[in-house]
């Protein structure tokens, strides 16, 4: 989210390494999506998308 | 050495079942401590290289900004295990996030720990989160999503 009048560029950045095993978050096109960054400004905003951990008997 | 992998860590899985610790997931104080790239967990370490401030994860791999991201981890809210499905056990909570003008650099993966256990081992780690990749935030908020399909789960 941002501020109305706030100038600002948002990008969504995709994971830059394997998925392996990992339960990742997808974007529309099914593209693991690593994070999105907003720059302002004065500043970055990150929001990052954890996977998964995962353990399994198989 | 790197992150490669998001993981549980298998003798906190053991302690847990065999009651060797009184791991308590949905009401001990959990916190996620970021580090970068320079460590290389193992799931398959001993409950005491789980922990936080041991093993891979002494604090000199761990990144912080003063009173944003603070040395120790964010404390996880709204934390819960459910059976959500046929043959899933999931650990989730609320996501997480620094203040609003944090600054770190080079974050890759994110360590899971008790913060309440003090015996028999002290903040002994739950699992650990590849991020993917380098992450950044500049007088900012940064923000760790869980995923829909939790913190972690396992399949059974």
């Amino acid at each position: 989210m941002v501020q109305a009048g706030v100038k600002a560029k948002v990008e969504a950045f995709v994971r830059e390494d394997y998925i392996g095993r990992d339960i990742v978050a997808l974007d529309d096109s099914g593209r693991p999506i690593m994070s999105v960054v907003t720059t302002r400004d004065d500043g970055t905003d990150c929001a990052v998308f954890a996977p998964t951990a995962t353990a399994s008997t198989n | 050495m790197a992150f490669t992998e998001s993981r549980v860590f298998r003798q906190t899985i053991a302690d847990v079942l065999g009651n060797t610790t009184a791991m308590d997931l949905d009401a001990d104080t959990l916190k996620a401590a970021l580090y970068g790239n320079s460590i290389t967990p193992d799931r398959d370490v001993s409950a005491a290289n789980s922990a936080y401030n041991a093993g891979q994860w002494v604090t000199g791999g761990e990144l912080t900004s003063s009173g944003q991201w603070a040395a120790g981890g964010v404390a996880l809210s709204s934390k819960t295990v459910t059976t959500p499905s046929a043959g899933v056990v999931m650990f989730d909570a609320a996501d997480t996030s620094s203040g609003a003008t944090a600054t770190l650099t080079g974050v890759y993966g994110v360590l899971v720990y008790d913060d309440t256990l003090t015996t028999p081992v002290a903040d002994q780690g739950v699992c650990y989160t590849y991020l993917g990749g380098a992450n950044n935030v500049t007088t900012g908020t940064f923000t760790v999503i869980w995923n829909a399909n939790g913190i972690f789960r396992i399949t059974v």
